[in-house]
């Protein structure tokens, strides 16, 4: 267990050194979130509310999309940072490392996904403090519900970020995964439309995603949209796709090592 | 010519023979998703319920005309941008850059071989864009005229302007992912792609006229919607060729001066 802490703990450090050289990258982390917020928000501006679903007007359509974007950004940040890493590492000739050190693989691969945990906090500190100051939704009730919150996100993202790095292992071609995954996840999710409207196609689609189900017990907590609801159905299922996830990775990364064993070296590019 | 023609096929065959997948699937996802979630707001949540300042701002264009020709021209001018803009750079970190620099060829041919290479790629998500729309309900029966392929057109030219300075900066900060990144959010937030752009403040308005996409995005919908000619937006027309003026000029200048400290201070 302390080996496997020490492997994720490594990574982690190794991915920060790696991307955050300058100032420069703090600043855009908090000027990217604002703007696509604000452009999400806008782009509800040539509606007029009719209550459906409980967003009857400005302040909790926020809380509603602030929740969605939070969330959505932890995943995003996981993948995009798995993503880039593995083609950085590719290109620099370390990826190989993957399977040529005697440290575990899979602690490996999630701390290549917790790289971007810094990014998370910082992510999650800014939300909160909009929240806090804009919409009310967040008082000394469900204080208590913050860190729970930042832990359901961070590990739910790991698994998902470690299941794309497995992916990401295979080719560098496998960029497209992110493509298929990446942007209906914000469709289906419901980071930004209530999955509650959506026809019954899309709502089996969205039950693939684990963001669903972390955004409902969010906005459960947070008495944001759906009041009357039970949360038990969503945790097993967030329970359920996670595991299937870790199963996933763990094949994937015991696949791809004997699929490089057999194509020739273990070295990529 | 040939310089073009030949960058054209070198830049082809590596991504044909490196990342074929990506290459297709992963611009058609994003084309088609652009659209999709305006439609789902649109029919599913919001039920239509547009309100009439919007027809208004939008000189009454209907609500999913209106997003799909936006995200469109986004389209194109996201991946013009992003190709052009990271030319120079992704040379650099495969390694190829310095021969570039000391072959006798010049950077003009060069670049208009990336750009064909990339607009017949950009062509593709741009069509996925106006076919899944037009499945959505967009009206776009007036696309195929003169003045709507003009209009992208010069779209495409101010786009790759741009991109000539971008690319002097990204081989400047040696930096892709922060650059583009933010100019991509920024742009899309404030050029009126996705709603009118006098939803936002003032001072934000004005600052969204320094990006050549904001008057191609209004010459396109005035062509493609009102079903104006080309000619009737003369005003528009000499915004995007003022703008892509001074982008050439700028990029030529800094992209020429980089150049002389270039291979020093990276090659040594």
């Amino acid at each position: 267990m302390r080996n496997i802490a020490r492997i994720m703990k490594a990574e982690i450090i190794k991915q920060q050194q790696y991307d955050y050289h300058s100032y420069f990258v703090w600043f855009s982390l908090l000027i990217w979130p604002v703007l696509g917020f604000l452009e999400v928000y806008y782009t509800y501006k040539p509606f007029a509310f009719t209550g459906y679903l409980g967003i009857e007007d400005g302040g909790d359509l926020l809380a509603f999309l602030g929740t969605g974007y939070m969330a959505y950004t932890c995943f995003w940040s996981m993948v995009q940072n798995a993503w880039s890493m593995s083609l950085q590492e590719r290109r620099d000739g370390t990826l190989e490392m993957a399977f040529l050190t005697p440290a575990n693989r899979l602690a490996m691969n999630y701390g290549k996904a917790l790289g971007a945990l810094i990014q998370e906090v910082w992510m999650f500190g800014c939300f909160c403090l909009f929240v806090l100051f804009y919409t009310h939704t967040l008082n000394w009730k469900n204080l208590w519900a913050l860190p729970l919150f930042l832990v359901l996100l961070l590990f739910s993202s790991m698994v998902w970020g470690g299941m794309l790095n497995a992916v990401f292992l295979y080719s560098r071609d496998a960029s497209m995964i992110m493509d298929v995954f990446d942007a209906p996840m914000i469709l289906f999710a419901g980071t930004r439309i209530p999955v509650q409207c959506f026809p019954l196609w899309a709502k089996v689609i969205s039950l693939l995603f684990p963001l669903t189900y972390c955004l409902n017990i969010i906005r459960f907590i947070l008495g944001i949209q759906s009041r009357a609801h039970n949360i038990l159905p969503d945790l097993a299922g967030l329970f359920l796709c996670l595991a299937v996830m870790a199963g996933i990775t763990v094949f994937l990364i015991w696949r791809v090592e004997k699929h490089n064993r057999e194509t020739g070296e273990l070295q990529f590019f | 010519m040939r310089l073009a023609w030949s960058t054209y096929r070198r830049i082809r065959i590596g991504i044909w023979r490196a990342v074929p997948w990506s290459f297709m699937v992963s611009r058609i996802t994003t084309g088609i998703i652009q659209i999709v979630i305006p439609y789902f707001i649109y029919t599913f949540f919001m039920e239509e319920n547009v309100t009439d300042t919007f027809y208004r701002y939008a000189g009454g264009a209907d609500y999913m005309t209106y997003v799909v020709l936006g995200s469109a021209l986004n389209v194109l001018a996201v991946s013009t941008l992003m190709n052009i803009g990271r030319a120079l750079i992704t040379e650099l970190r495969e390694g190829t850059l310095e021969m570039i620099l000391l072959s006798p060829s010049s950077r003009g041919p060069y670049f208009a071989g990336c750009l064909m290479e990339q607009t017949t790629r950009a062509l593709l998500e741009f069509g996925t864009v106006l076919v899944v729309g037009a499945c959505c309900g967009a009206r776009l029966d007036r696309i195929f005229t003169v003045s709507s392929l003009a209009a992208v057109a010069l779209a495409v030219f101010s786009f790759f302007c741009m991109g000539l300075l971008l690319s002097g900066v990204m081989l400047y900060t040696r930096d892709t992912y922060i650059t583009q990144n933010t100019l991509f959010v920024s742009m899309s937030l404030v050029c009126g792609i996705a709603f009118p752009i006098q939803y936002l403040p003032r001072w934000v308005q004005c600052l969204a006229q320094i990006f050549p996409l904001t008057p191609a995005v209004t010459l396109f919908r005035n062509v493609v919607t009102a079903g104006q000619s080309i000619l009737e937006n003369q005003q528009l027309i000499w915004q995007v060729l003022l703008l892509s003026a001074g982008y050439l000029a700028a990029g030529y200048i800094w992209n020429r001066k980089q150049e002389r400290s270039l291979l020093e201070s990276i090659f040594g």
